[in-house]
């Protein structure tokens, strides 16, 4: 059995059949079963090891994460190219991969061998959250929901998602040296080891940076209406008079609960309604209601611009501030304009962090929202077009990621669910499902500390651009020895 | 790897095909389809007194089988005919001569048609039914 798994992958067949491996493997943990992301590489690298050039270990890894990409396939509502280029952009991710792995593994199974595969993944992960049409994609994404692996998840708040995505690609790593020779890797397989233990270890101490701070009520408004009723309301007035009666009616219950922040989702109401008088006072706070509304909304500028925007409304319906989308799902939403500047947005004597949609898969945009003074973070979504796909799920995954990488608070609200309520350690307290209307209701702290990540952000890819650093050197100087040879 | 494929296929299909119904807060939600006069956008099979009074009467109780013409009355219109011939400006009812009952039409969206039938629900069409006559609905002021 040993030498059969030492030996699997000697053959272009035998790679070609580890990559497709890998490729399922990564899929299941994308959308399924997050912790299969623990292992989901070690085929292909199984694979990589054996292939004798750069072209093939470039389309190995290519097929990897194509094959992976293809699993997420809610967004085929959306159109074909859609699934398509988001399935070659992370087959591109992985060719980066493979490449690097050829280039800097050298196969001697020692503490720089182990470390390489963990950082070369790192690095290919990164690479995603660059550049004006990234779209980032990570293992600690996988694992958010994961509650045997929060130990290490909360260490997202000093080392991002990037750094708790090191650590899985550490554990696929040792899982493979360990597999392939053990005997010549024990000791760097068990020093890696406990180096996870040990953060592990300091993680549970981080707990306790869940409590403090004052305490507010949310009440989110979750539709549950399907995409297809949007669009009838285009044509129909009697069908959009039916999607504000379902917002009006749950507003109101909400206003009656007496929260401080109702929060609707993306695009609630798709009319004027911030100069619809007739309809701020059906949907707005009154002079008798305490709760301030953050409104998920169509905006329409004087030059005929629309934006997407989650505006705060007062008590008595007057607008303090609005949040325009920023970064705006390409294709789809081509007919908005982009907002410029992404800021805490002012909600009476408070500051929230808004994120609408997609904007929540990045990163820097939390980040950069509580450098600006955001005491809580609020997800406004409409994921109705992924239907009842696991879509929903991962992206309520990226929101608990991104509540641990700030230790905010973070309510997130979909139209057609999934909305949940976040702590700072990313446990879901109050969660209303998919196509349910309804209100999700909770308490909530807000914060004003901030964490290592959001001071200093990808700090950690400093760490593993060393690795990658010796790495590099450590393959020049054997060539060099082998050229003077 | 032929059978994780098959059951991903399968599972997606099931996951993405527009066919759930949806339990929203109003009212039950089904599915849009292609028919035969056009795409119905907002399917439901309800009667078209029941459209009416769902549409205009508010707060005035639906009656189980009430003919239409009745249902208009209790709403308070005063029915205009108009000629064939006339552009279709107001809401209307579109009433046929081999049909009991008329169709509701909406209004346009772009180029298309919007027409409620009973038993079908709204859908957008690209030209209209032919008509014997068409019932103009008026003297009530338009809440939905």
């Amino acid at each position: 059995m040993s030498s059969l798994v030492k030996e699997f992958g000697r053959t272009t067949r035998e790679r070609w059949a580890l990559a497709t491996l890998a490729g399922i493997f990564n899929g299941i943990g994308f959308v399924y079963f997050g912790p299969m992301s623990l292992i989901a590489n070690v085929p292909l690298l199984c694979a990589l090891r054996y292939s004798p050039s750069y072209f093939e270990s470039g389309l190995l890894a290519g097929w990897v994460g194509f094959l992976g990409g293809v699993h997420i396939y809610g967004i085929i509502n959306y159109g074909w190219f859609l699934l398509l280029g988001f399935s070659l952009y992370t087959a591109s991710q992985m060719v980066i991969y493979g490449l690097l792995f050829r280039w800097l593994w050298r196969g001697r199974g020692g503490l720089l061998d182990i470390l390489v595969v963990a950082a070369i993944w790192t690095v290919s992960e990164w690479i995603r959250t660059l550049g004006p049409v990234c779209m980032p994609a990570s293992y600690v994404g996988n694992i958010a929901d994961v509650s045997w692996l929060r130990p290490w998840l909360v260490l997202t708040a000093w080392i991002g998602g990037i750094g708790v995505s090191s650590f899985v690609a550490l554990v696929q790593s040792l899982t493979f040296h360990g597999l392939i020779s053990f005997r010549h890797s024990q000791k760097s397989i068990v020093f890696m080891t406990a180096f996870l233990l040990v953060f592990g270890a300091v993680g549970v101490t981080q707990f306790s940076a869940e409590s403090g701070g004052q305490t507010v009520k949310i009440a989110g408004v979750q539709a549950g209406l399907a995409n297809s009723q949007y669009h009838a309301a285009t044509a129909d007035p009697a069908a959009q008079d039916g999607i504000i009666r379902t917002f009006e009616t749950l507003t109101r219950r909400a206003y009656e609960g007496h929260p401080d922040f109702v929060i609707w989702p993306e695009t609630a109401i798709r009319g004027d309604v911030l100069r619809d008088t007739a309809l701020h006072s059906r949907l707005f706070p009154g002079n008798r209601d305490r709760s301030i509304l953050l409104a998920g909304l169509i905006e329409q500028d004087k030059q005929g611009k629309r934006f997407n925007v989650v505006a705060s409304v007062l008590p008595g319906g007057q607008v303090d501030d609005i949040y325009r989308k920023v970064r705006l799902v390409p294709g789809t939403e081509s007919h908005l304009t982009p907002g410029h500047s992404v800021r805490a947005m002012r909600a009476g004597s408070n500051y929230v962090g808004v994120m609408i949609c997609l904007e929540s898969v990045y990163p820097d945009m939390a980040r950069r929202l509580v450098a600006t003074g955001a005491e809580f973070l609020v997800i406004a979504s409409n994921d109705a077009g992924f239907g009842f796909s696991p879509i929903t799920r991962h992206m309520t995954n990226r929101a608990m990621v991104r509540a641990m990488e700030t230790r905010r608070w973070l309510i997130r609200v979909g139209q057609a669910g999934i909305s949940a309520v976040i702590s700072p350690n990313g446990v879901v307290t109050e969660r209303l499902g998919l196509f349910k209307p309804g209100l999700i209701e909770g308490q909530i702290q807000l914060r004003q500390n901030q964490t290592l990540f959001v001071r200093f952000g990808d700090w950690w890819m400093v760490l593993i651009f060393g690795i990658i650093g010796v790495g590099a050197w450590s393959v020049r100087s054997k060539s060099v020895v082998k050229s003077a040879v | 790897m032929l059978c994780w494929t098959s059951w991903v296929l399968v599972r997606a299909i099931e996951e993405l095909r527009g066919g759930q119904v949806i339990q929203g807060l109003t009212r039950t939600y089904l599915p849009p389809y292609q028919h035969a006069l056009g795409w119905v956008i907002d399917p439901r099979t309800t009667s078209l007194s029941a459209e009416l009074i769902a549409r205009y009467g508010q707060g005035i109780r639906p009656i189980d089988d009430e003919p239409w013409q009745k249902t208009l009355r209790r709403i308070g219109f005063r029915l205009g005919q108009f000629k064939k011939g006339d552009p279709l400006v107001e809401p209307s009812l579109l009433v046929h001569q081999n049909r009991e009952i008329p169709d509701l039409w909406i209004g346009r969206f772009g180029l298309k048609y919007v027409l409620f039938r009973q038993s079908i629900g709204v859908l957008t069409i690209d030209e209209l039914p032919a008509y014997s006559s068409a019932i103009r609905l008026e003297g009530l002021e338009r809440s939905r």
